[in-house]
């Protein structure tokens, strides 16, 4: 299996690296292959200038959040093919449905649960 | 706790308390404007992003807390509660409880303390049309990432690649340039006593040595350089609840927060400026109703300002309040018999006596200030940096004060001076000239005494005496003339051996008590050299002559 490459996007470093460690349980993922990203706008420029197989953001950031994110990815980078799961945290149901509706692959919310993530990156990297 | 989540909790820590910084900031920022989108959306997401990382975390009270405070939030986000101060101050006691409840939790005490459930109540209460269900109910027991096997942490890279690092070790590397700098200086001695062919070529090599070297050590002096904002805007909160305790109305702008200073300088001005601030809202800014009676802002308005000026930092603490009352400073400086005559006093020298210990003019000794230590605490630790005050005051109009610092503690320009077999250094800021004691001059008493120079009496100390190095004195005794606060001295010396930047170490125990000395270095020959400390030596100078009489 050849090893993927993923965009981490959250502005709380905490989150980014709990993340990055449950990631690199996975197969075909290592850490030398997650970017990190810290805000949206962060991320635009990464996935402008990256390869990238999937990429997980958080919704709530400062400057540009997971949502406009979305929405610049699929329409003014045109990337339709680019895999995109949002993450929220309990309570933020609403920002899930319109990530969705923006053109989100999947979502997670915090608390994550490790099968979850396991299922959804596995789908979306089609392995 | 594994060791993973060991390092990624400390994160969250760190990280948690930058966020708790943000948020009171933002709180305060929304009290003053409360239609400031804003402001709101970042308390919002603080909460939420805290939220968030506990429940990763595994920090069930830390989510619940964080829970019901978002509640709340959402609520004031749509407009269902209004911003009151009430509101704001159950907020930012949120943030103090947040505060206790991180750090606790993460060394693994998540014991529920009475206080901060009586707050959650608070919270609650004030939140309850809208609240349903408890939260935990919400959250249900899942497998959490963080829970689940080894894997390496990635590198703990903050934010755009900023790292965090240990003062101690910032510490330690410039201690090391400057050893290696000494090993290098004997290096240096022992290949010019080699032949010249071999010679030649370690020389050579021994210069781009050198280039490296003090690149590297411009480094060490640059990473040290912080800006003062951070520092700064802990006091937004200060004046807030100082003001609020007085019964006054102050809010604390901010200017120049991106300027920098080396971070040991930042460390030390917390204590002054607190102090400073304390003064400004208790004797400064005036009750909103008298304010408003004079036709100013009801709100006292504070401005702490950092900006650098030919090689030193400077801070100014400015308040719109009353301004210095020279009258009472006066009455007050009679009452303590600290003058006689104050008819001929300019204001300048009327307001000096604010330094003086012991003065306050506060008729009641309050929480805020008024007990008798201040402004010449804060004037002594100031100068402990090498740093100086100055005031300047307009009745009814306010009060600015400021401090100059030299932009680094770590290194000094110095001026080195010999007496006997030892070598001092004389901070180079300091110093105003040089030249050869007249003979006439010599025979002083106890070592200090009086000179003649251009018609203006200088007063002198002769190192050799001070510091009881015996000896007798050389033939010719050189004075170097120095300066602090408008006031001047000689310091008399056996040799004058010229300027040398010199790595500042502190003083052991042994030396801490010692007048006239604030700290050491080492010089190129591997040899200890203490520094002397100007405004101490010159209290010395001036109180000496008066004691003889």
């Amino acid at each position: 299996m050849s090893t993927k490459s993923l965009l981490v996007v959250d502005d709380s470093t905490t989150f980014r690296q709990l993340l990055c460690m449950s990631l690199v349980r996975l197969d075909g993922i290592t850490e030398d292959n997650i970017t990190q990203a810290f805000d949206g706008a962060d991320a635009l420029k990464k996935v402008q200038s990256g390869q990238f197989d999937l990429v997980l953001t958080d919704i709530k950031m400062p400057n540009m959040d997971g949502l406009e994110f979305v929405s610049k990815v699929r329409n003014e980078l045109n990337r339709k093919d680019l895999p995109i799961i949002i993450i929220s945290t309990k309570g933020a149901e609403d920002d899930i449905e319109r990530g969705m509706q923006m053109g989100a692959n999947g979502y997670l919310s915090k608390p994550i649960s490790m099968s979850q993530l396991r299922d959804l990156v596995t789908t979306l990297l089609g392995q | 706790m594994e060791i993973d989540r060991e390092a990624i909790a400390q994160v969250f820590l760190a990280e948690s308390e930058e966020h708790l910084h943000e948020m009171e900031e933002a709180l305060i920022a929304l009290e003053n404007s409360p239609e400031d989108q804003e402001s709101l959306q970042t308390i919002f997401r603080v909460v939420h992003t805290i939220k968030g990382n506990a429940s990763c975390l595994g920090f069930q009270y830390l989510t619940n807390f964080t829970h019901v405070l978002e509640d709340m939030l959402d609520q004031l986000r749509k407009r269902q509660i209004p911003v009151a101060t009430s509101l704001i101050t159950l907020l930012l006691q949120s943030v103090d409880a947040l505060r206790e409840i991180i750090p606790d939790t993460v060394s693994g005490n998540e014991s529920i303390q009475p206080a901060h459930s009586s707050l959650l109540n608070h919270l609650t209460g004030y939140a309850s049309p809208a609240l349903e269900a408890g939260p935990s109910n919400d959250l249900p027991e899942v497998e959490r990432v963080a829970e689940t096997g080894p894997a390496r942490p990635s590198h703990l890279l903050g934010r755009s690649g900023t790292l965090r690092i240990d003062i101690e070790k910032l510490d330690r590397m410039l201690t090391l340039t400057s050893e290696i700098s000494i090993a290098r200086e004997r290096l240096k001695q022992t290949v010019g006593k080699l032949d010249a062919r071999g010679g030649q070529e370690i020389l050579e090599a021994d210069l781009e040595v050198d280039r490296l070297y003090l690149e590297l050590q411009e480094m060490i002096m640059k990473i040290r350089m912080v800006p003062v904002g951070p520092i700064f805007r802990r006091y937004i909160r200060t004046v807030r609840d100082l003001a609020a305790t007085h019964g006054k109305l102050a809010r604390l702008d901010i200017e120049g927060a991106d300027v920098e200073a080396d971070t040991r300088v930042i460390e030390q001005l917390t204590d002054p400026l607190t102090h400073m601030i304390r003064n400004a809202i208790d004797h400064g800014i005036e009750p909103a109703e008298l304010r408003q009676s004079s036709g100013k802002d009801p709100c006292g308005r504070i401005t702490l300002r950092a900006c650098h000026d030919s090689g030193s930092i400077v801070i100014q603490l400015s308040d719109d309040g009353c301004g210095l009352n020279r009258k009472r400073i006066l009455e007050r400086a009679r009452l303590l018999r600290l003058i006689a005559d104050a008819s001929e006093m300019t204001d300048q020298e009327v307001f000096q006596l604010i330094f003086k210990p012991g003065f306050s003019t506060s008729e009641n000794v309050t929480d805020l200030s008024g007990r008798g230590i201040g402004m010449d605490v804060v004037r002594r630790n100031i100068e402990s940096l090498r740093g100086i005050v100055e005031l300047d005051s307009r009745e009814g109009e306010g009060t600015t004060i400021s401090i100059r610092l030299p932009l680094t503690l770590a290194i000094i320009d110095g001026f080195k001076v010999g007496v006997s077999r030892e070598t001092y250094i004389i901070p180079m800021e300091a110093v105003i000239e040089c030249l050869e004691m007249p003979e006439e001059a010599r025979n002083g008493p106890h070592g200090s005494g009086i000179i003649n120079l251009r018609e203006q009496p200088l007063p002198f100390i002769r190192l050799r005496d001070m510091f009881a190095l015996g000896s007798s004195s050389p033939d010719r005794e050189n004075i170097v003339v120095v300066q602090h606060n408008d006031k001047k001295v000689g310091i008399l010396v056996d040799a004058v051996l010229g300027e040398s930047q010199a790595v500042i170490k502190p003083l052991g125990k042994m030396f801490r008590g010692v007048s006239g000395i604030s700290g050491s270095t080492i010089l190129g020959n591997g040899a200890v050299a203490l520094i002397l400390d100007v405004p101490a030596l010159l209290r010395q100078a001036v109180a000496r002559p008066m004691e003889t009489i």
